[in-house]
C-alpha cells in the first residue's frame, strides 16, 4: 500500500529530480484520494513559490531586515584590504 | 582609451568599496550562511580576493555583480568546510523525527497543512519571510545548508552533491527532511501568529 509517508517523500523529490512515470502516477492517484496529502502538496507548492520570490528579493537587495556590517567588522575588513594593497 | 582601462590595485579606494558594496554583500552572505560571523568572514575574503584580482575585472558598471560572483564562491567554500566538520551519518539520524509525523500504517498523524487559508499575497509579506528565516535557522545545519543552496540559489542537485561531496540519494533525504521540518515549524509559527 502506498502510504502518505511515501507520498510525502515523492512529493519532495519531485522538486529535486524528474520522477519516473509510475512514480508520478502513484503520487497523482494518492493525491486524488487523500485530502491531507493534497493539502500538504498545495502548501508545499505555495511555499516553494514564495521562497523563490524571496530569493529574488535578496538578490536585488530589497529584502529586510536591513542587516548591516558592524563597525568592528568594517574596520577589520578595511584593515585586511589595506594590508593586501601593500 | 585610458579612461576605459580597468582600475589598478592602487586606484581602488577600499573604504569606498566597502561603503558601496559592504552591506549588500553582507546581507547576501547572511541570507545564505545564517551566521553573522561566517558572513563577515566571507565578505572580508571577497573584498581581499577582489582587490587581488582587480586586474581581471573589466568594466565599471558590473563591479557589484563581479564582487557577488566572488562572494558566491566563498559561500560555497564555507558550506563545504561546514559539511566536512559535521560529517555525521545522514541515513540514520533524523529518521525518528520523520517517523513521528506518521502512524504505524504511514498515514499522517495530524493534518499536515501548514499555511492555513492565507491568501498568497500574505506570503509575500515580511512577517512570512521572518517566519521562514526563523524556521530555516532551526533546521540542523546540514539540512539548512542544502535547502538554501537548492531553494534560494536554485542550484541543481548534481552541483550541490559535487560541492559538498554527498550522494544524490543523501541529498534528497536531507532536502525531504528539511521540507518536512520547515512545514512543521511554519505550521506552529505562522498559523498561530495569524490566529493570535
Amino acid at each position: 500500500m502506498f502510504s502518505c509517508r511515501q507520498a510525502a517523500r515523492l512529493l519532495s523529490e519531485s522538486y529535486d529530480r524528474k520522477l519516473a512515470f509510475w512514480e508520478r502516477m502513484r503520487l497523482r492517484f494518492h493525491l486524488v484520494i487523500c485530502r491531507f496529502c493534497l493539502g500538504f502538496a498545495r502548501d508545499m507548492r505555495r511555499l516553494e513559490a514564495a521562497v523563490r520570490t524571496y530569493s529574488q528579493q535578496i538578490d536585488s537587495d530589497t529584502a529586510s531586515p536591513q542587516a548591516t556590517l558592524q563597525p568592528e567588522a568594517r574596520e577589520r575588513i578595511l584593515r585586511a584590504m589595506e594590508s593586501e594593497r601593500r | 582609451m585610458e579612461d576605459a582601462s580597468p582600475p589598478q590595485k592602487d586606484k581602488v579606494n577600499p573604504a569606498e568599496w566597502l561603503q558601496k558594496h559592504g552591506d549588500y554583500l553582507f546581507r547576501y552572505a547572511l541570507s545564505r550562511l545564517r551566521d553573522p560571523e561566517a558572513a563577515e568572514e566571507v565578505v572580508q575574503e571577497t573584498f581581499v580576493a577582489g582587490l587581488r584580482a582587480i586586474d581581471q575585472y573589466s568594466g565599471r558598471g558590473a563591479e557589484r555583480g563581479w564582487l557577488l560572483g566572488i562572494l558566491k564562491r566563498k559561500i560555497i567554500d564555507q558550506f563545504r568546510r561546514r559539511s566536512r566538520m559535521s560529517a555525521v551519518s545522514i541515513s540514520e539520524s533524523g529518521d525518528d523525527w520523520v517517523s513521528g509525523l506518521f502512524d504505524s500504517t504511514g498515514h499522517w498523524k495530524t493534518d499536515p497543512r501548514f499555511l492555513g487559508t492565507q491568501p498568497s499575497e500574505s506570503l509575500e509579506r515580511e512577517e512570512f519571510w521572518a517566519a521562514v528565516r526563523d524556521c530555516i535557522g532551526k533546521l540542523p545545519q546540514r539540512q539548512a545548508d542544502v535547502f538554501v543552496l537548492r531553494e534560494l540559489d536554485g542550484a541543481e542537485s548534481e552541483e550541490i552533491c559535487k560541492e559538498i561531496d554527498i550522494s544524490t540519494s543523501n541529498l534528497w533525504v536531507l532536502l525531504h527532511r528539511a521540507r518536512l521540518q520547515l512545514a512543521k515549524c511554519l505550521q506552529g509559527r505562522w498559523k498561530n501568529e495569524k490566529a493570535g
